[in-house]
């Protein structure tokens, strides 16, 4: 009857909500450098060294920390137990820590992306990744909407996933 | 690039983000009613509580962030019903055929199911307790009236 490990171990909503609302703000600065340096280097050196190519590379291995490592052990998860969780009062409810979890590995796969993108010279590659993650953080902090969630029961639907 | 290009470019990713986060918004906890007279039930009535007139079945999956919070509004919609309403939740990944015949596409989504297994409503999303309420009441009153005809 139970989704797959309804542990009582749940955690803050509030959590992953807080990090995804730093990472929406980090990409939107990511796409503002990736926009004003305008062309990319020739040299595929020159790419790897741009503003907003090295921190698109940091914000992907954010990501992944979090896709694998597990959300509960996020850098931005100790930060808002730190600052924000002493200030607030407690949770509505719980939430089980795999959907934020497969949100990062989805923010991972898209930022990894443009990452690729980037260093094989394809123009925008890395804003419009920069972009897409951007909408699935914003969505995620503002609203609440994990994207990558809604996307796995279309999936399930679809009958391109069976039992996880 | 110009600035102000940028600054458009930008600003219109914010705008297109929150617009999407807007319809979402609004269709979380929709409900649509639908009457089949259909013979075969909608759902296999292994999932239907036979004891209860009515059951609240929610689909629910592995990655589903507000399925423990739909959880506990339609358990305490069960138990405050004196066994009139039933809760029964399954995993998508564990029911797929049913899945895609009900058209699935957003975890958490509830049926509100009678006792034959034929569909009454259907709620979107997480819903706040007194959709669900509402849609129990109204559910409960057209098996009621419905009983009585047979009744006479």
């Amino acid at each position: 009857m139970s989704t797959s490990s309804s542990a009582p171990s749940g955690i803050d909503p509030r959590s992953p909500r807080f990090g995804a609302g730093i990472t929406a703000i980090l990409l939107l600065i990511t796409i503002t450098l990736g926009l004003s340096f305008g062309a990319s280097s020739v040299t595929l050196a020159g790419r790897a060294l741009e503003p907003a190519f090295l921190l698109l590379a940091a914000i992907t291995a954010l990501f992944a920390w979090g896709a694998f490592a597990g959300v509960q052990r996020h850098p931005y998860g100790a930060i808002y137990k730190a600052v924000l969780r002493p200030r607030l009062g407690p949770p509505a409810y719980l939430e089980e820590p795999e959907p934020p979890t497969f949100a990062q590995l989805v923010g991972f796969l898209v930022s990894v992306t443009g990452v690729i993108l980037h260093l094989l010279g394809v123009p925008y590659g890395l804003v419009i990744a920069a972009g897409v993650a951007f909408i699935a953080a914003f969505l995620n902090s503002v609203f609440g909407l994990c994207l990558g969630c809604e996307m796995y029961a279309l999936l399930v639907r679809a009958r391109i996933l069976r039992k996880a | 690039m110009e600035p102000l290009q940028i600054a458009l470019i930008v600003g219109a990713l914010v705008i297109f983000a929150t617009l999407l986060g807007f319809a979402w918004q609004n269709k979380q906890g929709a409900v649509s009613r639908k009457t089949s007279a259909s013979l075969p039930p909608d759902v296999p009535l292994g999932l239907v509580d036979e004891r209860a007139v009515i059951t609240l079945l929610q689909f629910s999956g592995p990655f589903c962030s507000y399925c423990a919070a739909m959880r506990g509004v339609l358990a305490s919609e069960a138990s405050s019903s004196e066994g009139q309403v039933a809760h029964r939740e399954i995993d998508i990944t564990d029911h797929p055929e049913l899945t895609s015949a009900l058209k699935v596409s957003q975890t958490p989504t509830t049926f509100v199911v009678s006792r034959s297994g034929h569909i009454i409503s259907r709620i979107q999303g997480a819903a706040k307790p007194p959709v669900v309420a509402h849609e129990v009441h109204q559910a409960l009153t057209t098996r009621k009236a419905q009983s009585d005809e047979y009744l006479i």
